[in-house]
């Protein structure tokens, strides 16, 4: 099912340069941590899918291992 | 929902802060875009920034005062901080990484719903660091949230 482009990233990034196009890039964000990375298809960085949140993670250790949706670390739940 | 902007410049070098959003006791703020520059004369110079999170506040700098997008909302709950200060205390792990020469603008602006969001109490909050740099240009950063 095709989305609408916001849904499926977390932002978007524009470098603005003076000798060159403007560069404009979208960003995940992850669902345990809310780090933000831009997406580089065919970087071969392994990153993961949290099954649970149905969102991406960014493939640090502590994010990968368990479940803790970042709105529990914000509320104060769960420890980062 | 209530949004703000607030700007803020500092010399780029090592570990140090440009910008930072400090919650405050009840209120989160959610990041939702950022702007950084450098308003010095044009050099190819490399500055590394980082969004991080803190645990522990900023002292001194300078208190930036926020500009609602409606000039008929009231002040911020959260509080931003720049200059030079008494670094706050840093988590390893950032948020955002940009690695930026002086010549280029960036942005970044937060999709709905994934802003970068700050945990509830007054020491904690979002910062914009240079990481490193290849001299000291002024960093300019705009950072825009709501709460």
């Amino acid at each position: 099912m095709l989305l609408p482009k916001w849904k499926g990233s977390g932002g978007v990034i524009e470098i603005v340069q003076p000798d060159g196009p403007t560069i404009t890039r979208d960003t995940m964000q992850c669902r345990h941590c809310m780090k933000h990375w831009v997406v580089v298809p065919g970087s071969g960085r392994q990153r993961g899918w949290c099954l649970k949140c149905n969102g991406p993670l960014c493939g640090a250790a502590k994010c990968m291992h368990e479940c803790v949706p970042f709105e529990k670390k914000v509320e104060g739940e769960a420890p980062w | 929902m209530a949004s703000y902007r607030g700007v803020h410049r500092t010399p780029a070098g090592a570990t140090l802060t440009v910008l930072a959003l400090e919650s405050s006791a009840g209120v989160v703020g959610k990041i939702d875009q950022l702007i950084l520059g450098s308003r010095s004369t044009p050099a190819d110079i490399a500055t590394q920034l980082v969004a991080l999170r803190h645990t522990v506040a900023g002292t001194g700098g300078t208190a930036v005062v926020e500009k609602p997008d409606d000039p008929q909302t009231g002040a911020a709950a959260c509080n931003l901080r720049g200059g030079t200060m008494t670094e706050p205390t840093y988590e390893a792990d950032f948020l955002l990484e940009i690695d930026l020469n002086q010549r280029a603008t960036f942005t970044w602006n937060a999709n709905p719903g994934k802003e970068l969001r700050t945990t509830v109490g007054t020491a904690n909050g979002i910062g914009v660091r240079s990481v490193q740099s290849g001299g000291t240009p002024d960093i300019g950063c705009t950072v825009g949230w709501s709460e």
